[in-house]
């Protein structure tokens, strides 16, 4: 009988009786015993070739896809920032906000690769 | 054994031919049935192929088949709930009488005949547990897995996988006394 890493002498605060830690040692008895299984004959080779058949889910590529996508963009947003940075010297207005927004948009698109990268380990 | 994600089809029917027998016995007793065990397990295997690009090398492949094959039984359950069919359980298997699985040259037939009453009393109170409950036990107990390896394939706290295996083994027992005792008073009124 293979007994619990931590078998308790009491079970939700109840003492156990002879007559209750027999009954539980010929329950576990019977949980031990594995089932009697019939395998059909060449039933690996008929789900092998049937996986083989079977294509990658679109989702699967689409997901990928899309990571790419993102990775690039945030890569373009990085080196926009820093053509653009000798313009945001006179303090313009314009370009003060563009450098902001692509900034903004850098953050967004790298803090979504990471928690997507991290979602998938 | 680990997982390799760019398995060719001899090698994929290799890891089927090893893990069969496990995933097999896992859907037997997780189901309480012979019935379908066969379509279930290709779905289990299937489900393995279609997911092998999403896996870590590292990973161990019993782990993945266990998660698989304890979605795929509860699904089973949903459906039979829907659709409200009986099921030819363990203990009325004829292929496989009781008979044949208590066989001990060392008891007498009393003492058999008591065992497998127990035996059939067990399994069905076995499907009577919750899902998680029931597959705590039987990962632990038939499959002999350890609590660590159990909170993987079952993405469970290492607590949460003790408060099942506890309250589903009390539940078990407690189960089983109440049918015998139910069992002896019926005997006792006729």
């Amino acid at each position: 009988m293979q007994p619990l890493e931590d078998e308790p002498r009491m079970i939700d605060g109840e003492a156990m009786t002879a007559q209750m830690r027999k009954l539980d040692a010929q329950v576990v008895e019977v949980l031990e015993r594995k089932p009697r299984v019939v395998i059909p004959e060449g039933f690996a080779a008929r789900v092998a070739s049937q996986a083989s058949t079977l294509r990658m889910p679109a989702s699967m590529r689409a997901t990928r896809f899309g990571v790419t996508a993102v990775a690039v963009c945030a890569v373009l947003s990085a080196a926009a920032m820093l053509v653009l940075a000798p313009r945001t010297v006179s303090h313009d207005m314009f370009w003060m906000a563009l450098q902001w927004m692509l900034c903004g948009q850098f953050c967004a698109l790298t803090a979504w690769l990471a928690l997507s990268r991290h979602e998938t380990e | 054994m680990t997982l390799d994600t760019n398995l060719t089809t001899e090698g994929f029917e290799k890891l089927v031919r090893e893990h069969q027998a496990m995933v097999f016995r896992t859907l037997t007793r997780l189901t309480g049935s012979v019935e379908r065990v066969d379509d279930l397990a290709q779905g289990v295997f299937l489900r393995l192929y279609r997911a092998l690009p999403g896996f870590r090398g590292e990973a161990q492949v019993s782990t993945y088949l266990y998660r698989i094959a304890v979605n795929v039984a509860q699904e089973e359950w949903k459906r039979r709930r829907r659709e409200d069919r009986p099921l030819v359980s363990i203990s009325e298997d004829t292929e496989w009488p009781f008979e044949e699985r208590l066989r001990d040259p060392a008891k007498n037939p009393e003492e058999l005949l008591e065992e497998r009453e127990l035996a059939a009393l067990a399994e069905e109170e076995l499907q009577r547990l919750s899902d998680s409950e029931r597959a705590v036990l039987v990962l632990y107990h038939q499959e002999e897995q350890s609590y660590e390896q159990i909170a993987e394939a079952l993405h469970m706290p290492i607590g949460t996988v003790r408060t099942h295996l506890h309250r589903g083994r009390k539940r078990l027992r407690d189960g089983v006394a109440a049918r015998q005792e139910q069992t002896r008073s019926e005997v006792c009124n006729r």
